[in-house]
């Protein structure tokens, strides 16, 4: 119990039993696999991004374990949102759900907003996806397209809309201020990086994609500098993503300035028992150091 | 990296078993250690990447049955000795080693993981065998399992229908502890429902879309239960606990639909 008290959080006034969140991508394809993740002691879960219409991704192989990592380039597979949002109105989930989305433009994106809404207890904006043409990154690197398509859904529903960000710009605390400025209410950094693997016994591009998104502990310390450029730039909060494997990895992003972190590659190296083994890790870290939660969040800017 | 790393492969041979099956022998050490029941990424290079079962192993080579049906499994069968393939793997729970009478019932090209459990547990246990298929030029490893019945959907040899009656049948005659199975998911169901009815224990392998294989793109996901990581192979409790096993499947999409 005395665990459970010691890692709650409020982030945009959403309130979960601890910072931990399952990242968008893994295992929220159905309401089941977002409920098992959501036993196995998450605070929160992230819907699969869904869109407009229904998609079946790219070409396989759709993943391709490298160096330090994976890379993935699934292609945004997804039953559509209304198909999802008519499954998950089904569900109890015991979690917060942040339903993820994504579209062409911001009156799509207000559409799927508009749909998703009742079933989910906040909004993420899939506005940096590396591998979807004219979708993802392809609009979330231009700070006018992430302002109008921020506020367009902002203004369409009544509940918290996190803007998940891409790394691969000169400056994301130009994106990230775009986002404050249309008036999100938290943003999440990052989503993976675009990256490529070539097999050299057949000379091909592995992925069917040939090229795809790198997660994975290889991408850590880029999320950790990220979170902390954010913080200094910004007044919202920021969910910290990319990387987290380990108590130290999690602690980092949080001294970095993350309210909150997602988790996702970590469960193929780890298993599902990675909630639960970072959320113990976390409590006795606080436990040992004397100290809250709230005190850890962006504590390496004292230096 | 280890297993996860995908390692290219130089075709050794290839068998036509059926109208629509063929066997490819290729050496790989790691899949050979693997259990039976278990599953291997291969990737065809030019095409796609399909989750496959090891059907038999001969020293440091496997077999593995590729039954064509879709894209990746038409371009696999233009394949021939000494084109490529990568493999990565061994993935997932295998079957539980079979101590006890048993039985194995395989329904179409999915009797290919109990094959290779035949092969390497024979000589240990007492292993009974039920084959069913579409039609007679169909059945596969006849000689290697030496079935006790075999039945066709088309009549065309043994009994006509599923397999579900020859096991019934083989159930009531034989002592049978465990029963594996390996096949369509509506007939998993129906051997599910016989040995609940016949209270005997069940060794299941389940089949569903495979995206990545490590336990992360959720495309395989039962309920909240992972096949590719937590599965394939599942006893009769955790059958139980499902809901959508049987009755519900997911396309490419993620779309739910019935199966």
């Amino acid at each position: 119990m005395a665990e459970k008290k010691l890692l709650e959080v409020e982030l945009a006034g959403l309130k979960m039993a601890n910072p931990l969140i399952l990242a968008s991508g893994i295992m929220g394809t159905t309401p089941g696999g977002l409920n098992r993740v959501a036993r196995e002691g998450a605070g929160g879960v992230t819907t699969k991004s869904l869109g407009p219409e229904p998609r079946e991704g790219h070409p396989a192989p759709n993943v391709v374990k490298v160096t330090a990592g994976y890379l993935n380039a699934m292609g945004l597979p997804n039953p559509g949102v209304e198909e999802f949002a008519s499954e998950l109105k089904e569900v109890e989930l015991e979690a917060a759900v942040f339903g993820s989305i994504f579209a062409h433009n911001d009156d799509e994106f207000r559409r799927v907003a508009r749909v998703l809404e009742p079933t989910v207890d906040a909004l993420e904006l899939n506005l940096s996806c590396p591998h979807a043409e004219s979708l993802g990154a392809a609009i979330g690197a231009r700070p006018p397209l992430v302002e109008e398509i921020v506020s367009a859904v902002v203004r369409e529903v009544n509940i918290p809309v996190f803007a998940k960000l891409t790394p691969n710009v000169s400056d994301i605390t130009e994106i990230g201020r775009a986002a404050e400025l249309a008036g999100a209410d938290g943003v999440v950094a990052i989503n993976t990086l675009p990256g490529m693997s070539i097999d050299v016994g057949t000379r091909r591009p592995i992925l069917g994609n040939k090229s795809g998104g790198l997660s994975g502990p290889a991408i850590h310390p880029v999320a950790v500098k990220s979170v902390y450029d954010l913080y200094e730039a910004l007044s919202i909060p920021i969910i910290g993503a990319g990387g987290i494997e380990s108590g130290e990895d999690l602690v980092e992003t949080l001294l970095a300035g993350a309210n909150a972190c997602q988790v996702g590659t970590a469960i193929a190296d780890t298993g599902m028992s990675v909630f639960r083994e970072l959320n113990s890790w976390l409590a006795d870290y606080l436990d040992s150091h004397q100290m809250g939660l709230s005190e850890l969040i962006g504590a390496a800017h004292d230096y | 990296m280890g297993k996860d790393k995908i390692r290219i492969r130089k075709i050794e041979s290839v068998k036509d078993e059926t109208p629509t099956i063929k066997t490819f022998k290729v050496f790989d050490p790691p899949s050979a250690k693997s259990d039976p029941g278990q599953f291997l990424m291969v990737w065809v290079p030019g095409s796609g990447e399909i989750p496959l079962a090891v059907s038999a192993v001969h020293d440091d080579y496997i077999d593995l049955a590729v039954k064509r049906r879709g894209s990746t499994t038409k371009y696999f069968h233009e394949l021939e000795e000494n084109d490529k393939l990568g493999i990565r793997g061994p993935y997932g729970n295998g079957f539980k080693k079979p101590t006890e009478p048993s039985l194995l019932v395989g329904g179409g090209y999915g009797i290919a993981p109990l094959r290779f459990l035949h092969q390497k547990y024979a000589e240990q246990a007492q292993i009974h065998v039920v084959a069913g298929a579409s039609t007679e030029q169909e059945l596969l490893f006849l000689a290697e399992l030496d079935p006790v019945a075999v039945s066709t959907e088309d009549g065309s040899r043994g009994i006509e229908g599923t397999v579900l009656a020859p096991m019934r049948e083989v159930l009531s005659e034989v002592e049978v502890k465990t029963v594996y199975t390996s096949g369509p998911e509506k007939m998993v169901r129906g051997v599910y429902d016989i040995c609940i009815n016949k209270e005997v224990k069940l060794e299941a392998s389940l089949e569903r879309i495979m995206k990545c294989g490590v336990g992360l793109c959720g495309s395989c996901l039962i309920d909240g239960f992972r096949v590719c990581q937590d599965g394939p192979v599942v006893g009769l409790d955790q059958l139980k606990e499902f809901e959508e096993f049987g009755v519900w499947e997911r396309s490419f999409s993620g779309r739910k639909e019935r199966i």
